[in-house]
């Protein structure tokens, strides 16, 4: 026996430790109810000791409770939860009642069984721990962490995927349709005379030129396909499950919206085109970089022929339409 | 006549184990084996009236020796002393047609009290 | 750097057999528990160092990826006594097939149910093996509870070299398997420095029995 069983305080401690500490017998009837459960329950000893955990508390979810129960009373093994994959397992208040950060207690327990002397288990304690602040502290690291991804792929001034993550994940389904085949179209454009908008209107408008573009371009666009900020005044853009005919229709859309209308800054009205080069998806040893090559050199071809029109790479000769 | 026994167990500690837990004033001839390969050949030599049979071993494993104890017709009496204590690993040896099964760590009352059941000591 | 540690045959075999008896047990009561065969293999124990030990992992888990859980066991006998950590990989297996068996509800099958699935085999096998060992040893062990290291992850994740403070350990590979199931998964029991040392100490006292 340990030597601190007959300290007198014993009984004290386990109703002051920040710890909730529950004792049930085979048939779940509560056997001990420490002030911490008591506390958080607002149920008293009295009030549940010797009676059916789940008469008492009929919320609490049964099935999985028993499963948890079987494995302690069966295996005579300790058996765990974490706030993690399971936030509580009695729903009580937290202590964070002035800073919050949360509707309820986030708990870690664990079930310990009891053996009597001929090694049969005769109760399970379940201890109970307050998790509350690591969770609270964890989610917000966790936010944050989603937040610092969604920068670290987001091109700041259009708001798209920035160059190297519209790369890898082109890559990444370049590579999908070479294992389970299907069909895709690449896009890419420039603005004609880009240039010219700088030195002539300030790189404010320049800006803003290409904030509209982008967002021109995202109304037009599926939610499945990925377009990207390429680089300066060059945009990328990948379309899934989509043939060459397809990628043509979508390159034509793109001239139109891009001139039809002028872009406004400040009151001044800047009139914008792009030229665009077109190709898609054809065979097994198509790898991602050959098909931007493409795009590009139809979109080379396009400026090549009077700007504002779209090319198709072809592999014996590429037509502006 | 000393009685050929076996003990077939891919550790040398089990088949020490067995080996004490072995009635002292038995008249027997003991062979060792490290796998179910070893079993067999010793089996096929007739140094095997009696076999203590492990069935988790590299090789050629426990299962395995009494299948082919049976399809090669031997009058081998198999007890199986396994710490595979699952319900369904007793049912498959027994119906393999081995003589009884006993849990490791194996102790000397109870494979007495075996031996004692089927009349061998 | 510590002396290098060395595992004598007789000593190895007789922790191969402490072994069998306790992984013997584990597998009767993960049976039990879903009501399936399980199939055991022989328990494969090494020394391995921390500098090869990215080396070791894959040679011991042949698989591209994989899920981890670990525990850690320490002794309730005493101040000195067995402990180290326990590493539960699961393989890609049909994980509602695992799901079904626990009878789990298919509504509460989501990626945290699989988690906890995880979590709870993990913490049934390490502590019927752990304990099997602990009892032939005549140790008293308890757990922490267990952690996902990562789910999908490759294998060479499991453990980062660069956060290993041991540079020898004795690791022990358990696998189980169930019969006419994708189900797989393979423990390993690490036990560093001084808690290897006071194991081969068991082990001589249990050899010297013989």
């Amino acid at each position: 026996m340990p030597i601190w069983s007959q300290f007198p305080f014993i009984d004290v401690v386990m109703d002051r430790i920040d710890t909730g500490v529950l004792i049930l017998n085979p048939q779940m009837e509560i056997q001990v109810w420490n002030q911490f459960m008591v506390t958080h329950s607002h149920r008293s000893a009295e009030d549940v000791v010797g009676r059916n955990l789940f008469d008492i508390f009929p919320e609490l979810p049964r099935a999985w409770f028993e499963r948890k129960l079987k494995g302690v009373f069966v295996l005579k093994n300790q058996a765990f939860t974490s706030w993690e994959q399971r936030p509580y397992l009695f729903r009580f208040q937290h202590n964070r009642q002035v800073t919050g950060g949360s509707e309820f207690m986030y708990q870690n327990c664990a079930f310990q069984p009891l053996l009597d002397t001929g090694g049969e288990v005769a109760y399970v304690c379940i201890t109970i721990r307050d998790m509350t602040d690591v969770a609270v502290y964890e989610n917000r690291l966790k936010d944050a962490m989603a937040q610092l991804e969604v920068v670290s792929h987001t091109d700041g001034l259009t708001q798209l995927f920035n160059r190297a993550h519209w790369e890898a994940r082109f890559c990444e389904e370049v590579t999908r349709l070479r294992r389970y085949d299907g069909q895709l179209a690449l896009l890419m454009f420039d603005l004609d005379h880009f240039k010219r908008v700088n030195d002539t209107y300030g790189h404010q408008a320049g800006d803003e030129v290409l904030r509209d573009v982008s967002a021109r371009l995202r109304r037009l666009l599926r939610s499945v396909d990925v377009a990207g900020r390429y680089g300066g005044e060059e945009f990328c853009i990948y379309l899934p499950h989509t043939d060459l005919c397809g990628g043509e229709y979508v390159a034509e859309r793109i001239r139109k919206v891009m001139c039809r209308k002028p872009v406004v800054h400040e009151g001044i009205e800047i009139p914008i085109s792009a030229s665009l080069g077109v190709t898609h998806y054809r065979c097994k040893d198509h790898s991602h970089e050959q098909l931007i090559k493409e795009a590009d050199t139809a979109l080379y071809f396009s400026k090549e022929n009077g700007r504002n029109c779209w090319s198709c790479f072809d592999e014996q000769s590429v037509n502006p339409k | 006549m000393s009685i050929p026994l076996l003990i077939c167990d891919d550790s040398n500690m089990a088949r020490k184990q067995v080996r004490r837990a072995l009635p002292e004033d038995w008249d027997i001839d003991v062979t060792l084996a490290t796998n179910g390969e070893e079993a067999m050949e010793a089996i096929r030599a007739g140094k095997a009236e009696m076999l203590f049979l492990d069935l988790t071993m590299p090789v050629m494993d426990g299962y395995q020796v009494l299948e082919a104890i049976q399809r090669e017709g031997h009058k081998t009496m198999t007890i199986v002393i396994s710490a595979d204590i699952q319900p369904e690993a007793q049912a498959r040896v027994m119906k393999l047609k081995a003589l009884d099964f006993i849990k490791k760590p194996v102790d000397k009352s109870k494979l007495t009290e075996v031996l004692t059941k089927y009349g061998l000591i | 750097m510590s002396d290098s540690l060395i595992l004598s045959e007789d000593q190895r075999d007789c922790l191969q057999e402490v072994c069998n008896v306790a992984m013997g047990q584990a597998g009767d009561s993960l049976a039990r528990l879903f009501n399936v065969f399980i199939t055991l293999t022989v328990p494969n124990i090494r020394l391995v160092e921390a500098k090869a030990i990215h080396g070791e992992l894959s040679t011991m888990i042949d698989a591209p990826t994989v899920s981890a859980v670990r525990q850690a066991f320490y002794t309730t006998k005493g101040n000195q006594g067995l402990c180290g950590e326990s590493i539960v990989i699961f393989s890609e297996a049909s994980f509602h097939e695992i799901a079904e068996m626990m009878a789990y509800d298919r509504a509460d099958l989501g990626s945290t149910a699989e988690q906890e699935l995880l979590l709870d085999i993990s913490n049934v096998l390490n502590g019927a093996c752990l304990n099997g060992i602990a009892v032939q040893l005549e140790e008293a062990l308890s757990y922490s509870p267990p952690a996902l290291i990562g789910q999908h992850i490759p294998v060479e994740r499991i453990l980062d070299r660069e956060q290993l403070v041991w540079d020898q350990a004795l690791s022990i590979k358990i696998g189980y398997s169930i019969e006419n199931k994708a189900f797989q998964c393979d423990m390993l029991l690490f036990m560093p420095g001084v808690s290897l040392s006071h194991l081969l100490g068991i082990l001589d006292m249990l050899l010297d029995d013989f």
